[in-house]
């Protein structure tokens, strides 16, 4: 059994691997010393929150701090917000308008369509924000919140086809025909039958369109043009001459937290409905 | 379409089209046609139009300089009839005091011999012998089109050299009309911004800095592939296709090493651990894989850095004296990327190998195969869709990769080619190589996949059953 004991000691150590800048950039996020460091600790403190609420005194009082411009920080998240806003609902539509054409039209053109819908899943990022910038430019849209919601829309709505359509392939066709045999109109099955049977794979869709929205780095810098989102803001960062402010670990070090409760909480939640 | 039809009636059918045709059209094939397009356009400085238009201005130009060191003239009717209608106002202003910085001092006596008039850079330019946009050989405007050659010449009396640059100006203007004209009915569309790609630069280098290059190894393979060549003495790099085919390879090996590290992860949680244990290794690999992108490429500056957690242990060991610049290897871009990514190969191979049954392994090893001969046979031949899947994922999401190169090397290594996309798009001259840079990419992109889902006998389907 030395083998397991191998593959153990490997997947720990894959583990470690995975888990340890993570950890590191926890521990960094609470250390007083700019740019952020583990090893060179200047005393505890939380000032790289408190950045977020702290009045602006204090702000202007510190000397890494001040250099940060809070409100175009939050400006930005604001603009992902907005821009996760458009692109979710828009990709679920497209998703689930793809996935159904996809599974059920049975035509030459199936084919066709398979590799039109998901070669933005296979196009390196960077290309899909340049040639939304190059598109909607020609036709007279400067680059914009729009070009990024555009340029974002077209990958992540591969995300809810997928999802959807392997949801949608295991839909017994039994309780669709049976409802129109029974003189329910298609729209009415649709909204009764189809719609709620795809919900699970809806909402799971839903967060991670939503995820990918706001964190997507790569599509999102060729198209914004002049404006930014809470990635390229954070991105803008590595920027700084002096190595990049701890406020980003402690950012990190939220969405972490978040992460881990929020998968946590999903793994609990689903364990109990199995048994 | 009639089961379409028949299941969702017509007016949901249509919205279904509608949508479709909505996001495959407006989002994906158009913005890649308008893309090609723009690679293909010239952009407009490059035009011969501009030079015979420059011709125009500077005989101009140069005329209405000459004006102020001719003398009252002794025939005033003619240099007037010159003067009135050749500068037309449309380089009188600014000009003239740019090309004459220091015409108060000048003393222009009754010199109509023209022996005195300081250097006039627009006179030196009003000649027909002006060189046309080429790339790599040297064509003139006079040769070209059949032109006399004229020039101003500084020796002339001021009056033949105006008469000289009124004729240039007549012949540019001409020409210009002309080839606008001629530029306007023919396709505007040229490969040149595609060969820009391929295009060899000069390398200056000092004799040591050039026997130190030559004898790298990397250096010597970019030789035999004709990437680098040596001609009149001088080192040429085709530096386009250099980065190219460095982020290629380098997504290439990251793959292969990603493939490396998951398949026994993924083999370990699907198929070697009892399910209730494997829900909290599945937790360990989510998490991870859930956190912002690029969240994790900053935990890994504070590892890195110069006063960063390795270079603090090999310091404090005694192990270095100096701290090692992380940030100028190409490796430390490489595993990051590695790191970044490498949980795109782990999810797709852990799908597909979960509905494995698992009494096959044990039939499998009932009838005595031994633990490598189980996985050749039975464990990936089942898993390799995910495998296929898993692949083309990563290396996409490498071959792409822009803000870990951009965070990481804060500019202090060679660039990635999607750096360079940005860069010819956003920060050189001329846009639209750029945008050459990036249809060039998407198309060979494109090629490898498809290569190797040929080669894998994977079908696109594969990607809807693995997710």
């Amino acid at each position: 059994m030395t083998a397991d004991r191998v593959l153990k000691a490997y997947t720990g150590a894959f583990l470690i691997f995975m888990f340890a800048p993570l950890v590191l950039m926890i521990i960094s996020s609470f250390n007083d010393s700019s740019p952020p460091s583990v090893t060179d600790w200047g005393g505890l403190t939380g000032k790289w929150y408190a950045f977020f609420w702290m009045p602006e005194e204090a702000l202007r009082a510190d000397p890494v701090l001040r250099l940060l411009d809070r409100d175009r920080f939050v400006a930005c998240f604001g603009n992902s917000l907005t821009v996760s806003a458009v692109v979710v609902p828009l990709a679920l539509m497209l998703g689930l308008a793809g996935a159904v054409l996809l599974t059920r039209w049975r035509s030459r053109m199936n084919g066709v369509l398979w590799w039109v819908l998901l070669s933005p899943l296979l196009a390196p990022g960077v290309v899909l924000g340049l040639s939304a910038l190059v598109f909607w430019g020609r036709l007279g849209v400067n680059a914009g919140m729009f070009t990024i919601m555009m340029a974002q829309l077209t990958f992540i709505a591969g995300y809810p086809l997928l999802i959807i359509m392997a949801r949608l392939q295991r839909q017994p066709v039994e309780l669709e025909e049976a409802a129109l045999d029974l003189g329910a109109s298609p729209l009415r099955v649709f909204w009764r039958i189809t719609l709620p049977f795809l919900a699970p794979a809806l909402a799971s869709a839903a967060v991670i369109a939503f995820l990918a929205s706001m964190e997507n780095y790569n599509t999102t810098m060729f198209a914004k043009g002049g404006s930014c989102t809470f990635a390229t803001e954070i991105g803008a960062m590595s920027r700084n001459p002096n190595g990049h402010p701890p406020v980003i670990n402690a950012v990190g070090t939220v969405i972490i937290v978040m992460t881990v409760v929020a998968t946590v909480l999903h793994t609990f939640l689903s364990r109990r409905e199995a048994r | 379409m009639s089961s379409l039809l028949r299941s969702y009636g017509r007016g949901l059918t249509i919205a279904f089209f509608a949508a479709v045709a909505m996001w495959g059209l407006g989002l994906i094939i158009l913005p890649q046609l308008a893309m090609l397009e723009r690679a293909m356009t010239k952009p407009t400085r490059a035009l011969d139009s501009s030079i015979a238009r420059q011709l125009e201005l500077d005989a101009a130009t140069c005329i209405n300089v000459l004006e102020g060191y001719a003398t009252p003239a002794p025939e005033p009717t003619q240099s007037e009839g010159l003067a009135v209608p050749s500068v037309g106002g449309m380089a009188v202003p600014s000009m003239s005091g740019m090309a004459v910085p220091s015409m108060g001092n000048m003393a222009v006596p009754s010199a109509s011999d023209g022996a005195g008039r300081p250097y006039i850079l627009q006179c030196d330019r009003a000649t027909t012998r002006k060189q046309m946009p080429r790339d790599g050989e040297t064509v003139w405007m006079n040769d070209l089109h059949g032109l006399p050659l004229i020039e101003v010449r500084e020796t002339d009396t001021i009056q033949d050299q105006i008469a000289a640059a009124e004729e240039a100006r007549v012949i540019g203007a001409a020409l210009y009309r002309e080839l606008l004209e001629a530029e306007a009915n023919a396709s505007p569309y040229t490969l040149g911004n595609f060969e820009n790609l391929t295009q060899a630069v000069l390398i200056p280098m000092s004799p040591e800095t050039r026997a130190a290059e030559d004898a790298r190894l990397l250096k010597q393979v970019y030789g035999l592939v004709g990437l680098r060549f040596e001609q009149d003495g001088e080192i040429y790099e085709r530096i386009g296709l250099i980065i190219l085919t460095r982020t290629l390879s380098f997504a290439v090996m990251a793959t292969a090493l990603a493939l490396l590290l998951c398949y026994p992860i993924a083999y370990k949680v699907a198929l070697a651990t009892p399910p209730e244990r494997a829900t909290w290794l599945f937790l360990g690999l989510v998490i991870p894989y859930a956190i912002v992108e690029l969240m994790r490429i900053y935990a890994w500056t504070s590892i890195i850095d110069n006063s960063g957690l390795i270079n603090s242990v090999l310091m404090g060991l005694g192990l270095a004296d100096a701290p090692i610049q992380f940030k100028r290897s190409a490796l430390t871009v490489f595993v990051v990327i590695v790191y970044t990514y490498v949980l795109f190969m782990v999810f797709p191979i852990f799908n597909v190998m979960s509905t494995l049954d698992k009494n096959q392994i044990e039939a499998a090893e009932d009838l005595g195969a031994s633990t490598w001969r189980v996985h050749w046979r039975v464990i990936i031949p089942h898993s390799k869709p995910g495998i296929a899947v898993g692949c083309i994922a990563t290396f996409m999401l490498a071959a792409g990769a822009f803000s870990v190169p951009r965070i990481i090397s804060r500019g202090l290594q060679a660039e990635w080619f999607s750096q360079t996309i940005y860069n010819k798009f956003f920060e050189s001259e001329n846009s639209n190589v750029g945008a050459a840079y990036s249809f060039a990419y998407t198309l060979v992109c494109f090629l490898l996949v498809a290569l190797f889902m040929y080669i894998m006998r994977t079908r696109l389907k594969d990607f809807a059953r693995v997710q």
